[in-house]
C-alpha cells in the first residue's frame, strides 16, 4: 500500500500545511501586535500582561521558597530585601541594623523587645529592667532580667529576602504569589476561551439558520443572561462539586474542570449574542450569498467565511471576557470553591489573611496587586485592541 | 485664465488647487492642480473617474476638509482670497454666501426633526426674520424647489419622504439664504432615474431664477450634458480640460475626456449594429505617488508621444476659450481610441429557451396579527414579484430593468434561488428547479451562476482571490487541487488579470479588478446562465466599459446566456436582446429589444426612456417626468399596477380594472396596457408635448 511516491505525497503534504499553518500563525501574531501596539493603552496593557504570563510559566521555577513549606520562625515577617534574624531563647526574632547596634551597645532596643513579644506570643515579655549584660565577639549576647532564667541571643548565619514578607505559617509571600499565577491565568483563559467557543458556535449557528431555531435558541439565551453570573456560577459548582469526578484521572484536576465549564457556561450568552449579530450582518453579504450558490455546507460558510471576517472582534472579546474571568475566578477562590488550600491562589491568599490586614497588611495587598495589575493589564490591552481596531464601544456591552 | 465673459468678474476663481491629506497610511495628493471658475447664472460641471478629486475640489471650496491638511493654490470668491479671511468671515461665507448640498440626502437631514423646523432653523440662525416671516420663508422655499404640497410637507418627517422629496428638501435648506454660490456633490447619483431627472430640471430652472452660480459635481457624463454650461474634467487630481458644455462633448481637446466619452454606452444602430465599447488602458495615476514630470495620463493615453513622458503639460488655451492640458490637443478626435468594432448583431435564432418563468412569484413576510400571534389578520405581506413570466433564450441576454423597488432584484435572486420562490414554476431547460439553491442538484447549481452588483461585497475580504475561484472549480467543475490552481490562473487571464494576483486580498485590487474576478468565479465552471445583478452600477464609466466589453466577448465566445438586470437603460439597450420592464412586481412591458425601446411602448418604458440622462447636450429635452416612488404593495392593486404614478392615464378604468395584455405583432412583444396599441404609438410618436405629468407623490 504504501508506496514511495504515496509516502512522499503524504510528507509534502504535512510538510506544506506545517507551512501554511506557521505563515498563518506568524500572520495572526503580526495581526495582533499591530492591534496591541497600535494605541497608548495597548502599548502599556501589553507589557503588563506578557509579565503576567511569564510568571504563570516560570513563577515555580522563579519562586525563592516552596510556597507550602511551613517556617513558624519566620511568621509575619515584613516585606524586606534583606532580613537578618536573632535567636533569643527558642524565639526567633527579625533584626533590623539598629537592633544589632543596640545589643553591641548593650541596650535593649524597642524593636527587640516587640519582636521578642511576638515571636513568644507575648509568653515572656522583656520588661523595662532587661538588659544585655554579655558582649561576646560581635555575635552572640546574653540578655538577663530579674527573675528569669537569662536568653542567650545569637545572629544566624545569613539573612532571608522575603519581599513580600511571610504570612502566619511563616510561608514567603512573593513565592507563594509568583506560584499562584499559574493555575489563576490558565483557568481564567480556559474559561474565557470556552466561552468563546461556546458563544461563537452557539451565536453563529442560530444566527446562520434564523427562523424559528434561532428564536428559541436566542430566548434560552436571553433566560442565561437573567441569572446573576455569580450565583450561576455557585450553583454549579455547589452541586457538582461535591461529587465525584465522572472518571478517575480527573479527580485531581475535578475543581479546575468544573471552573473552567462554568465559567464557559457564564460567558455563554454574552458572547453568542455578540457573534449573532455579526453572522446576521454578514449573511446578506454577497460572498456569503455566493456561496450559498457554489452550494457550500451552513458549517463550511460559518466557519470559514464568515468566522475570518470575526477574528478581530473575537480578539477584543477574549480579552475583555479574559479580565471578567480572572475576577470571577479569584472571586470563587475567595469564597473558597476553587483550589483547596494549602495550594497557593491569590483569591484564596486574600481570603485566608483578611482577618491579619490591619496587622500585617502585606499578606492581602501582594495578592490583591497580582489580581488588580493582571485586570488592569488586561483591560488595556483590551481597549487598545478595539480602538486600533476601530470597533465601536458597544460592541462588548 | 480664459477669456471674461459678458459678466464680468468670475464669482469663484480656483487656481491651481492641491489638496495634500497626511494620513497614518501615507501622503495622499487628492488634488494636484485644479483650476476653474464659476460665474452667476451658470452651471459649472466637474465630472471624472472616482478618485480624482472631483469631491475634494468643492469641499476645498467651502473649507471642510479633515485632518492634517495642506491647501495650495488660491481660491478667490467674489475677488477676495478665502484663504485670507478670518473665521468669522469664513462662518458668514459658508452659512449665507456658499451653500452645498450633498450626495446623500438622507444624512444631510436629522431624521428625529421634522423638515419643516429643520429648514426653519437655517433661517433663524442666519436672517433676523421673525418667526412670522421665517414660516412664510419656508412654505415659499417648498414651493421653489417644486415640492407638492409646501404647506403641509414641513410637518413630515425626512423618512415620510421619498429621495427625491428629501433632496429637494436639502436643496430648499441650500437656497435658505440666497447663496451666491451652490455646491452641489453628486446630488442625484443615490436616486432612481425618473427621480434623477426632476431633479436636474430643478436645477436648470434654478440656474435661470436665482442668478447665482452652480458648482455641479458628477460621474455621470450624461448628467453633467444635461445640467451644465461649462465642464471642467478631472482626472488624477488635475482639471485636464474646461470648455463650454457644447465643445467639451461635440470637440474635444483631451483624450481622456473623448476616452470617457466613449465608454457610454450607445444604443444599437437601426441596422442592429452594436458599437464596441472603447476601452482606457490601465488604472487612474494614484493618489499616493508624487507627481512626476510628465504628463500624468501618459501611460493611458493612445496620442503620448515621447516629449509627453518629458513634462507635464500646462492647461492651456486650445483655442476659443477652451482649456486643454494636453501638449497635443490638435491631435484629438474621437477616433484616437481606435477604430471602434461594430458587430452586426444577427437575430439569434430562436431556439429552445434555457430559462423559463411562470407565474414566478414572491411575498415577503407573513400575515400580520392584531396581537403578535393572536387575532385577525390584519397586515399582509409585501408583494414584491406577483407573477412574472419570461424567458431566456439559448446565447441571448435578458435586461430587467425598473426603478428601485420594483422586483428586479428579486426576481434575480429567485432566479437563483437564494430567495425562494412561493408561487410559480421555473424551468432550466427542461427541468424543473426547486425554489431555494440548498435544495437543487449540483449540476443545475453549476449552470447557473451570479455576479453581484458590489464587487467589494461578493469577495470575502479576508479571503484571497484563489479562494474565490479555486472554490467553484472544485465544487463545479470536479477538478482536484492541483488542476484547479492552474485553470484558475487561466481563468484569470482570460477576463485580463496577471494570474499573480490569485494570492492577493480583495481590499489590494480596484473595483474594476474585483469585479473581473467575480466574473471569472462565475464563469469557473462553463455556466449555461449568468444572472448579472446590477453587476456594473457601482463601476467608473471606463471600468463599466470594459466590464461590459469582457461579458459580451463571452457569450459571443461560449454562448451563455444571460440575465442582465440595471437600472441604467443605456447599459441595457447596448447589451440586451430581450428586456423585461418591471414595474411594482409586475411586467409592464416585455419583448426583443429593439421592439421593447421603439414604439409602441409601455407608458412606464416611454418614461423610463425619458429620464434616462443623454451624454450630448443638443439632446432634445424630454418631457416626460415621474414623481414619487414604486409604491410597497401589500394590497394587490384593484386596477393598473402603473395608474397612481402614470402620465398618461385614460380615466376611471385604470383604477377599476388590470389592464390587457396586448400583443404587438412581430413576434414576441407584449405591453400591459388599456390604452390600444395604435393609440399608445400616436401618442408617443407625436412627441408628447401634451402629457407633462403632475401625478402627485405621495
Amino acid at each position: 500500500m504504501t508506496s514511495p511516491a504515496l509516502a512522499g505525497e503524504i510528507y509534502t503534504g504535512v510538510v506544506r500545511s506545517a507551512g501554511a499553518s506557521l505563515s498563518a500563525l506568524g500572520r495572526g501574531i503580526r495581526n495582533f501586535l499591530r492591534l496591541a501596539l497600535g494605541t497608548t493603552s495597548g502599548r502599556i496593557g501589553l507589557p503588563i500582561v506578557l509579565a503576567h504570563a511569564f510568571v504563570a510559566i516560570f513563577g515555580p521555577w522563579l519562586a525563592p521558597y516552596s510556597p507550602t513549606d511551613i517556617r513558624a520562625e519566620h511568621q509575619f515577617v515584613a516585606p524586606s530585601f534583606n532580613q537578618e534574624f536573632l535567636s533569643v531563647g527558642k524565639y526567633t526574632i527579625e533584626a533590623g541594623s539598629e537592633t544589632l547596634q543596640a545589643l553591641d551597645n548593650g541596650v535593649v532596643s524597642e524593636e527587640l523587645r516587640s519582636g521578642f513579644a511576638r515571636a513568644s506570643s507575648g509568653l515572656s515579655a522583656l520588661t523595662e529592667d532587661a538588659a544585655v549584660s554579655t558582649v561576646q565577639d560581635g555575635s552572640s549576647w546574653t540578655i538577663t532580667q530579674p527573675g528569669v532564667a537569662p536568653y542567650e541571643v545569637s545572629t544566624i548565619e545569613g539573612s532571608e529576602r522575603y519581599w513580600f514578607g511571610t504570612d502566619n505559617f511563616g510561608r514567603d509571600v512573593f513565592s507563594r504569589v509568583l506560584s499562584g499565577a499559574r493555575s489563576l491565568i490558565l483557568i481564567s483563559l480556559c474559561g474565557a476561551l470556552l466561552g468563546i467557543f461556546l458563544g461563537t458556535v452557539v451565536g453563529m449557528g442560530s444566527g446562520y439558520k434564523g427562523g424559528k431555531i434561532d428564536e428559541v435558541v436566542m430566548r434560552i439565551v436571553d433566560a442565561m443572561m437573567a441569572f446573576p453570573g455569580l450565583l450561576l456560577t455557585l450553583l454549579i459548582l455547589v452541586t457538582l462539586g461535591a461529587r465525584d469526578a465522572p472518571w478517575g484521572w480527573l479527580d485531581s484536576q475535578w475543581e479546575a474542570v468544573l471552573i473552567v465549564v462554568t465559567v464557559g457556561i457564564v460567558f455563554l450568552p454574552g458572547i453568542s449574542r455578540v457573534m449573532r449579530s455579526i453572522t446576521l450582518k454578514a449573511k446578506n453579504q454577497e460572498f456569503v450569498m455566493s456561496a450559498r450558490l457554489r452550494g457550500e455546507s451552513a458549517a463550511y460558510i460559518i466557519f470559514r467565511e464568515i468566522l475570518p471576517n470575526a477574528m478581530t472582534v473575537l480578539a477584543v472579546e477574549l480579552s475583555v471576557r479574559l479580565s471578567y474571568s480572572i475576577l470571577i475566578v479569584s472571586s470563587l477562590g475567595f469564597l473558597g470553591l476553587g483550589v483547596q488550600p494549602p495550594s497557593p491562589d491569590w483569591g484564596l491568599m486574600i481570603s485566608e489573611s483578611r482577618g491579619y490586614l490591619a496587622d500585617y497588611p502585606w499578606m492581602v495587598l501582594a495578592p490583591a496587586g497580582a489580581i488588580s495589575s493582571l485586570v488592569v493589564g488586561v483591560n488595556l490591552l483590551s481597549d487598545g485592541i478595539r480602538q486600533a481596531s476601530g470597533l465601536p464601544r458597544e460592541i462588548t456591552q | 485664465m480664459s477669456s471674461q465673459s459678458a459678466n464680468g468678474t468670475p464669482l469663484l476663481q480656483v487656481e491651481h488647487l492641491g489638496v495634500t491629506f497626511f494620513t497614518p497610511r501615507g501622503t495622499v495628493r487628492a488634488v494636484r492642480d485644479a483650476s476653474l471658475e464659476v460665474r452667476r447664472g451658470e452651471v459649472m460641471g466637474v465630472v471624472g473617474e472616482s478618485g480624482c478629486g472631483k469631491s475634494t475640489t468643492a469641499f476645498a471650496v467651502m473649507g471642510y476638509l479633515p485632518g492634517i491638511t495642506q491647501v495650495d493654490g488660491k481660491i478667490v470668491f467674489e475677488g477676495q482670497d478665502v484663504a485670507q479671511m478670518g473665521p468669522d468671515e469664513l462662518r458668514h461665507l459658508r452659512g449665507n454666501r456658499i451653500a452645498m448640498v450633498y450626495q446623500d440626502p438622507a444624512t444631510a437631514l436629522n431624521p428625529t426633526m421634522r423638515v419643516g423646523p429643520q429648514l426653519e432653523e437655517v433661517l433663524r440662525e442666519h436672517t433676523d426674520m421673525a418667526s412670522q416671516q421665517i414660516r412664510q420663508r419656508t412654505v415659499e422655499l417648498f414651493e421653489s424647489v417644486r415640492l407638492s404640497d409646501p404647506e403641509t410637507v414641513g410637518r413630515r418627517y425626512p423618512h415620510e419622504l421619498s429621495g427625491g422629496m428629501q433632496q429637494r428638501v436639502v436643496i430648499a435648506m441650500a437656497l435658505a439664504c440666497d447663496p451666491d454660490l451652490l455646491i452641489m456633490d453628486e446630488p442625484t447619483t443615490g436616486l432612481d432615474v425618473t427621480t434623477e431627472a426632476t431633479i436636474l430640471e430643478l436645477v436648470v430652472d434654478l440656474k435661470q431664477r436665482i442668478n447665482a452660480g452652480i458648482l455641479y459635481v458628477s460621474h455621470n457624463l450624461g448628467v453633467i450634458a444635461t445640467v451644465a454650461d461649462r465642464v471642467a474634467v478631472m482626472y488624477a487630481g488635475e482639471t485636464v480640460e474646461e470648455a463650454p458644455v457644447r465643445d467639451l462633448f461635440k470637440d474635444s481637446k483631451h483624450p481622456y475626456t473623448t476616452g470617457l466619452l466613449n465608454c457610454v454606452p450607445k444604443p444599437p444602430t437601426d441596422a442592429g449594429e452594436v458599437v464596441q465599447l472603447s476601452r482606457i488602458p490601465g488604472v487612474v495615476y494614484s493618489a499616493n505617488d508624487p507627481a512626476p514630470n510628465a504628463c500624468l495620463f501618459v501611460s493611458r493615453c493612445p496620442i503620448a508621444q515621447e516629449s509627453c513622458s518629458r513634462q507635464a503639460p500646462p492647461l492651456a488655451d486650445a483655442g476659443g476659450g477652451h482649456l486643454s492640458r494636453c501638449l497635443y490637443p490638435g491631435d484629438v478626435d474621437t477616433g484616437i481610441w481606435g477604430e471602434l468594432d461594430t458587430s452586426v448583431d444577427t437575430e439569434r435564432a430562436r431556439q429552445e429557451p434555457v430559462l423559463t418563468a411562470t407565474g414566478m412569484r414572491r411575498f415577503y413576510g407573513n400575515w400580520g396579527r392584531k396581537y403578535f400571534l393572536f387575532g385577525p389578520r390584519v397586515r399582509p405581506p409585501v408583494r414584491a414579484v406577483t407573477g412574472v413570466d419570461f424567458k431566456v433564450g439559448l446565447g441571448r441576454t435578458l435586461g430587467i430593468v425598473g426603478e428601485s423597488g420594483s422586483g428586479k432584484t428579486t426576481v434575480a435572486r429567485a432566479i437563483v434561488g437564494l430567495v425562494p420562490r412561493d408561487q410559480g414554476g421555473l424551468q432550466l431547460q427542461d427541468q424543473e428547479l426547486a425554489p431555494s439553491v440548498e435544495s437543487r442538484t449540483r449540476d443545475q447549481r453549476a449552470a447557473m451562476r451570479m455576479v453581484f452588483q458590489n464587487p467589494q461585497a461578493s469577495l470575502n475580504p479576508k479571503l484571497s482571490i484563489r479562494h474565490a475561484i479555486v472554490r467553484s472549480l472544485r465544487k463545479f467543475a470536479g477538478l482536484n487541487k492541483r488542476d484547479s490552481q492552474k485553470r484558475a490562473g487561466e481563468l484569470l487571464q482570460a477576463v485580463g488579470l496577471d494570474p499573480g494576483y490569485l494570492d492577493r486580498h480583495p481590499g489590494e485590487l480596484s473595483g474594476g479588478e474585483q469585479q473581473r474576478v467575480a466574473i471569472a468565479g462565475a464563469f469557473a465552471a462553463s455556466p449555461d446562465l449568468v444572472v448579472a445583478d446590477e453587476a456594473v452600477s457601482a463601476l467608473d464609466v471606463s471600468v463599466q466599459a470594459q466590464v461590459l466589453n469582457l461579458l459580451r466577448s463571452h457569450q459571443q465566445d461560449t454562448n451563455t446566456s444571460y440575465v442582465f438586470i440595471t437600472h441604467d437603460l443605456g447599459v441595457v439597450r447596448y447589451l440586451s436582446d430581450d428586456i423585461l420592464v418591471l414595474y411594482a412586481g409586475h411586467v409592464a412591458e416585455t419583448g426583443p429589444a429593439n421592439k421593447v425601446l421603439g414604439l409602441p411602448s409601455h407608458p412606464y418604458t416611454e418614461a423610463l426612456m425619458s429620464a434616462a440622462p443623454i451624454p450630448d447636450p443638443d439632446a432634445e429635452p424630454t418631457v416626460i417626468r415621474l414623481s414619487g416612488a414604486v409604491p410597497t404593495m401589500r394590497a394587490e392593486f384593484t386596477g393598473c399596477f402603473f395608474a397612481g404614478r402614470c402620465p398618461r392615464k385614460v380615466g376611471p378604468v385604470c383604477d377599476d380594472t388590470p389592464p390587457p395584455e396586448q400583443i404587438v405583432p412581430g413576434g414576441g412583444h407584449l405591453i400591459n396596457c388599456h390604452i390600444p396599441l395604435e393609440e399608445l404609438a400616436a401618442l408617443q410618436a407625436d412627441g408628447s408635448g401634451s402629457a407633462v405629468t403632475q401625478a402627485s407623490a405621495s
